[in-house]
């Protein structure tokens, strides 16, 4: 029973990627800076509530119980359970790139019930390109293109 | 193609709503790992925790000796870039370039071990002499 326990806290359904804006392949992900807004603003609450929605997302993958659809877009939102406060207003931004692959684009604490216009365009800015085969995430530096840039 | 984010916002309105949003064209490009295990999500929070909070203390004294960036980064021997990637984003800065950062300051950069429990915290004085 202990091991099975285990394994259900431990094991992975879906992947989480954090893709970048198109055209700014060298600057972190835009998810990532907005953590650190969040950070700076010492919005931790909400933070700590986006981190557990993240985790949930991983082990549950589309069954995850904070998962929930944009109407009109396949675009998708985490949001928490929780009524007012920092951890009410928390919610994440994603699109779906396969079975189970989530891609994070956009993370906010917000006040309001509606849905932040920019962070959706964001996403689906990002998604559109992913679907469209640029690049949303900068090149790999493998060790075989390594040594082919040097010689 | 270019296209605004208004245009793709359009466009993914008219692609079915429960599906996933497949890439139509394979990438020579590897992409990056993937998270899959919870204690990552742990560790990246941390992260940005921990470098907001060595913005603000950064920040905060230079603003109090009245410098900009460049002139911060002046002070301290340092390039601009390195000291606005340290200031600005990363958080992973060695203590001895911070405490560099501090003499150029006119700060001393002094580090506390408080026993959560109680009992004597520990400090010692980083700054160069």
């Amino acid at each position: 029973m202990t091991y099975q326990l285990f394994l259900l806290y431990t094991t992975h359904v879906a992947v989480i990627r954090y893709p970048h804006l198109p055209e700014k392949l060298e600057d972190e992900p835009p998810f990532i800076s907005d953590m650190r807004s969040l950070a700076e603003s010492r919005k931790l609450l909400g933070m700590r509530a986006i981190g557990k929605m993240l985790k949930d997302l991983l082990l549950n993958g589309t069954e995850s119980r904070y998962l929930n659809g944009i109407t009109g877009y396949p675009i998708l939102e985490l949001k928490t359970k929780s009524r007012g406060g920092e951890a009410g207003g928390a919610r994440v931004y994603l699109y779906r790139a396969d079975e189970q692959e989530f891609h994070v684009c956009a993370a906010e604490v917000k006040t309001g019930i509606t849905t932040n216009l920019k962070m959706l365009k964001r996403t689906a800015f990002i998604a559109w390109h992913w679907m469209e085969g640029y690049e949303v995430f900068p090149p790999i530096q493998t060790a075989k293109r390594h040594k082919r840039n040097e010689t | 193609m270019k296209i605004t984010p208004e245009q793709a916002l359009a466009h993914l309105a008219t692609l079915p709503h429960d599906q996933p949003i497949i890439r139509r064209k394979k990438t020579s490009t590897p992409l990056p790992k993937a998270v899959t295990d919870v204690t990552e999500i742990d560790t990246m929070f941390e992260e940005i925790i921990f470098a907001a909070n060595l913005k603000e203390l950064m920040v905060a004294a230079r603003q109090q000796r009245g410098f900009t960036l460049r002139e911060a980064a002046a002070h301290a021997g340092m390039k601009h870039p390195q000291l606005v990637q340290i200031e600005k984003s990363s958080g992973r800065v060695e203590l001895r370039t911070l405490a560099r950062i501090a003499q150029a300051l006119d700060f001393e950069l002094h580090v506390s071990l408080i026993p959560k429990q109680g009992g004597h915290s520990i400090e010692t004085n980083l700054t160069p002499t």
